[in-house]
């Protein structure tokens, strides 16, 4: 027998763990719990063996189909003497073989998302027991415990540049994490700057129109960037001040 | 990722009127709430802080 078909056997048979880790730990195709590699795999090949073993049970259970142990551990081993008549039972069988390992990772697969769905329904928040370890999904999600009822984010974003500093105002559309769960960029809507020298209470000149009671006059200080959405790295960033703001309908 | 965006919050968003005023209000760090009002008339109050729903 080929040396690297018992490598590919353990691979096909822990594929289940890896499938179900990573569709258990990916939101809107982030993955938003970092582990090492080690810890990962080790993981993972704990998922395969839970999967195996209630696909087995199931199979057993509702089915006459059964799992040959002993080809299986013949094949596991690299043993060089399996019989033809092993051989030939594994070659029969091709179609149930390949429908079991189909079936495991479509099974993997929904059992992540049934388990990520059971965790963020009992573990709603940053604070939660059981959460997540990435805490600006936490944050920019507005799952905290003090901030439930919330309805936007407003972010205020100290940008370096070259000569000056600008502070960006705007609603936070959406974030993105990089590989170890860190925030990579993030993109504003309503966007508007000031340079930072300018920030002097004095010049605000904010207005309210009785009639309307609406604001109808802007500060000086601020730049109306046209467009839809601004793109700000992270990594420009030189702090955040993030304000979850909270609206309610009036009769 | 997409980030919050509550109901109320799209509704105002995706009115012309109110996304306006919206825009005005979270460039003032002075004022702790606003009435915003949509061009179909609905008012809506956004808050600094949590507001408790009007008990009849």
């Amino acid at each position: 027998m080929n040396i690297a078909f018992p490598a590919f056997f353990i691979l096909i048979l822990i594929i289940p763990g890896f499938i179900f880790q990573n569709s258990y730990e990916k939101v809107e195709n982030t993955t938003i719990d970092k582990k090492t590699f080690d810890v990962s795999s080790s993981l993972a090949f704990f998922y395969a063996l839970l999967i195996h073993a209630l696909l087995i049970s199931l199979l057993s259970l509702f089915t006459s189909i059964n799992i040959n142990y002993e080809i299986s551990l013949k094949l596991l081993t690299g043993s060089k003497s399996i019989p033809d008549a092993d051989l030939s039972a594994i070659a029969a069988n091709v179609p149930q073989i390949f429908w079991y390992f189909s079936s495991a990772y479509v099974f993997a697969f929904i059992a992540g998302k049934v388990f990520q769905k059971i965790i963020f329904t009992l573990n709603p928040y940053k604070s939660s027991r059981f959460s997540f370890d990435t805490p600006w999904y936490y944050e920019l999600k507005g799952k905290l415990s003090g901030t439930q009822d919330a309805q936007l984010i407003k972010l205020s974003c100290l940008v370096d540049s070259k000569d000056s500093s600008f502070l960006y105002y705007g609603i936070l559309e959406d974030f993105y994490l990089d590989s170890r769960g860190e925030l990579n960029r993030i993109v504003l809507s309503n966007v508007q700057r000031r340079y930072i020298e300018l920030d002097d209470a004095d010049t605000l000149l904010n207005m309210m129109d009785s009639e309307q009671n609406t604001i109808t006059s802007r500060s000086p200080r601020f730049y109306k960037i046209k467009g839809n959405r601004l793109i700000l790295k992270y990594e420009d960033i030189r702090n955040i001040n993030i304000e979850y703001l909270y609206i309610t309908e009036e009769n | 990722m997409k980030a919050l965006l509550g109901n109320l919050a799209k509704k105002i968003k995706h009115d012309p009127q109110g996304n306006e005023q919206l825009r005005l209000f979270i460039s003032t760090s002075s004022k702790e709430s606003e009435l915003i009002t949509l061009s179909d008339g609905k008012k809506y109050r956004i808050s600094r802080t949590p507001l408790q729903k009007a008990v009849a």
